[in-house]
């Protein structure tokens, strides 16, 4: 029996992934090699060289990532077609978390979870984006062996607006820790990784939503834009956004995603 | 830039154990209010960061009986305190309080040897009007209940001068009285301001783990290193030399009761000692200072020091004895001990710098024993283990093994309800280290020692011994050597088996804890 707080995992666990991925990138090969004779070849889909994650240990440590899979609930909300509004419940226990991040994969029926811990999830390209509490990150560079990288879009840009990936700036890979594994922090004052999504909130006395909007690349080439909406539950963050302030009971730890596939 | 955001604090769900009274301050880091302060000003300031003063407020002062602070408040709006005025004295009754409780705070660090808070007068016109201590009475509305801001410093990040903001009437708090709130707040936040006369950039764990213990050593009936206790106890595994990312400060106030050990088994001096160092070693971590200092004046290292906490951690709440480590430990809550099964056999049992790995598997049987076999190429140094045969009221016995790699102690446990085991780490600087955990009540051992048929020796028909001889530890050392070499890439690393008769006692079969 295992608590909570437990961190007992392999550190190799889920390499076996990076297996599977190498595996499906040469089928992925022969079968493009087979078809020269169709003259409609489907373009190669991008393949992600996963990686090694670097200062896992100091990752481990100063992010908490800890073994037990999150519990956390995840389902969908939106009703517009192609357009995705995902909850993602990220208390993870509360105040000081019990359990990981709760990891999740862009699927063309929306968010899913990926049954992962934090410390397997350092080894493991399953996954895309990872909440919990208001940290999100996504699985490449420090944060895990995949290729996901993230784009801001210029400030004022619209989630409607945005219909291809032209809008990106520079995609960047997840880089919370520098050559020394010294920590880089975000600009928030509590210490926190500069993740690369982290813009999507600001405090003035409450969490207010920015608004940003940002290109994410997934490890197979897809785009998706992607907005947070929310922190707390929707009526008390409307409150906190419109005027700095928001009433209790408030929901925080209430993660809403807007999102759609490119084209 | 984003300034502290204490709503992150407010939990939707609650953990197995969560401190029962939120952090004091708004988690600004040391850069953030330096910032700030450039930035903006005092409470009573337009520009000043929330909370302050309202524009339309008046706001009066009154200088404390001893002279050396002065109290700003009003008396309507939203900053209001109490009206109170049974003295008659012109002077709200809770400013009264605030005034003699500040006084009586610097009195005692005085006397514990502190420099007292820089004087403000050279910090710029917007200093509270003159050279005194500012206190600032304002409404927090419940996010916190106070801080200290920092107005500048004499050298680069040291010798700093700051005022406090308290909350005005801890209306909607949960403190008994508003007489012990201030109490509370007022040795804490005072102890923020005492820090920034030595070097106010320690990290959250020293500077706040310092102010719940200065707290404490103020007035032990005061319970804020009680209510905190539980963030550290039940977290022993994180780091306590890394601070907390993001709002989990509570973690760094239940950091105080490590200071506690340290003040309760050192004196108080050492915590002088380290502020004091703070200013000789500019740049150096808080756990370095402290390793300095206690290699310098006690004889101890920051090692010895860690191991030994653990142990006192042992004897917390409903089985704390003072002779077993904390003079008050009945009030320290939150120890949580992984439960196993016996036997378990566990790879790639992870502890990194300054922490601990509590474990606990039922009692009742003649002994327990427990291995930790770190794995190839781990740093092998300060790693230390402890199996203590514990009741629901008191711990019994605690036996301990220390050194390098291999670690083995056993411990009878018949009259225990159970048994805990802490893997100690008690360096302060490195990266975790990963290693078997094993833990039996098998008379012979299995599955942590190796069970080897007795070899056919007419000297030795008395059956196993139960102290190794010198060749037992010879082939100990040798089983444990040749398990620490093997290959990593086994994922679940062999059995750290250990020959029968050579199982090892740690410090023996099990000693009664003490202060020492």
């Amino acid at each position: 029996m295992m608590s909570d707080n437990e961190q007992a995992l392999p550190r190799r666990a889920g390499q076996q992934g990076l297996w599977v991925l190498v595996a499906v990138g040469m089928s992925l090969a022969l079968l493009a090699g087979c078809g020269e004779d169709d003259p409609k070849v489907e373009p190669e889909p991008e393949v992600c060289e996963a990686s090694q994650v670097t200062c896992t240990e100091q990752t481990i440590d100063r992010l908490t990532l800890l073994t037990a899979v999150s519990t956390g609930e995840v389902r969908e909300e939106g009703t517009t077609a192609g357009e995705f509004h995902t909850f993602v419940d990220s208390r993870a226990g509360g105040l000081t978390p019990t359990m990981s991040y709760t990891y999740l994969r862009f699927t063309p029926t929306g968010l899913t979870q990926v049954q992962v811990s934090d410390q397997a999830a350092l080894a493991s390209t399953e996954w895309d984006l990872a909440v919990r509490r208001y940290t999100m990150r996504v699985n490449s560079g420090t944060s895990g062996p995949s290729c996901v990288s993230v784009a801001n879009t210029p400030e004022g840009t619209t989630f409607a607006s945005v219909t291809s990936k032209s809008a990106a700036g520079e995609f960047k890979t997840e880089a919370w820790f520098d050559s020394t594994c010294t920590l880089i922090p975000d600009d928030s004052g509590l210490g926190g990784p500069a993740t690369l999504l982290g813009g999507f909130w600001t405090y003035q006395s409450c969490v207010e939503m920015t608004g940003r909007i940002f290109i994410v690349r997934l490890a197979d080439g897809r785009h998706v834009k992607l907005e947070v909406t929310g922190y707390y539950e929707p009526a008390a963050q409307q409150v906190c956004n419109e005027t700095h302030s928001v009433p209790q009971p408030s929901g925080s730890g209430s993660i809403r995603i807007k999102w759609a596939f490119l084209p | 830039m984003r300034l502290g955001a204490w709503l992150l604090l407010l939990p939707l769900g609650c953990g197995p154990v969560q401190a029962s009274r939120e952090p004091h301050e708004l988690p600004e880091t040391f850069a953030g209010s330096r910032a700030g302060q450039q930035a903006g000003a005092r409470p009573t300031s337009p520009q000043a960061v929330p909370p302050s003063f309202g524009v339309d407020e008046q706001v009066e002062s009154a200088v404390s009986p001893g002279g050396r602070f002065r109290v700003h408040f009003s008396r309507v709006g939203l900053n209001a305190v109490p009206p109170g005025d049974a003295d008659g004295n012109g002077v709200p009754d809770a400013v009264d309080v605030v005034g003699r409780a500040y006084e009586r705070v610097a009195d005692f660090y005085v006397g514990l040897g502190f420099l007292l808070p820089r004087d403000d007068a050279s910090v710029g016109a917007d200093n509270g009007g003159d050279g005194l201590f500012d206190v600032y009475l304002v409404d927090f509305a419940g996010r916190a209940d106070g801080a200290f801001r920092l107005d500048g410093c004499e050298s680069v990040d040291q010798k700093c001068a700051g005022h406090m903001l308290q909350e005005n009437d801890f209306a909607g708090y949960d403190y008994p009285s508003f007489e012990e709130a201030v109490s509370i707040l007022a040795s804490h936040e005072f102890f923020h301001a005492v820090q920034a006369a030595y070097r106010p950039g320690l990290g959250s764990v020293a500077s706040e783990g310092t102010a719940v213990w200065a707290s404490e050593r103020f007035d032990a009936t005061l319970d804020d290193l009680e209510q905190f206790t539980s963030s550290y106890l039940s977290r022993t595994d994180r780091s306590l030399v890394l601070d907390p990312t993001g709002p989990a400060a509570s973690f760094s106030y239940g950091a105080g009761v490590f200071f506690q050990y340290l003040g309760e088994r050192f004196g108080d001096r050492v915590i002088l000692a380290m502020w004091q160092e703070s200013l000789v070693a500019p740049t150096a971590p808080w756990a370095i200072l402290l390793d300095t200092v206690l290699r310098r004046e006690w004889g101890a290292d920051f090692d010895t020091a860690f191991a030994e906490f653990s142990q006192w951690n042992l004897a917390t709440g409903a089985r704390a004895r003072v002779e077993q480590g904390y003079a008050r430990g009945g009030g320290y809550d939150g120890l949580a001990p992984s439960a196993r099964t016996l036997p378990t056999e566990e790879a790639d049992v992870r502890v990194t710098t300054a922490s601990t790995r509590y474990f606990t598997v039922p009692g009742g049987s003649a002994e327990v024993l427990a291995t930790y076999v770190l794995k190839a190429g781990e740093d092998p140094a300060k790693l230390h283990l402890l199996v203590a045969a514990v009741t629901d009221t008191a711990v019994l016995r605690v036996s301990r093994a220390e050194g390098t790699g291999a670690l083995s102690a056993k411990v009878d446990a018949s009259d225990a309800s159970e048994v805990i085991i802490a893997v100690v780490d008690g360096r302060h600087e490195g990266v975790g280290r990963y290693g078997t955990l094993c833990l039996t009540a098998d008379p012979a051992g299995a599955p942590c020692v190796d069970v080897t048929p007795e070899p056919e020796d007419p000297e030795d028909e008395g059956g196993c011994s139960a102290a190794p001889s010198g060749l037992g530890w010879a082939a100990l050392v040798l089983a444990l050597l040749a398990l620490s070499a093997r290959p990593e890439r086994a994922r679940v690393p062999e059995r750290a088996r250990v020959p029968e008769r050579a199982r090892p006692t740690g410090t023996g079969a099990g000693t009664p804890p003490a202060r020492s």
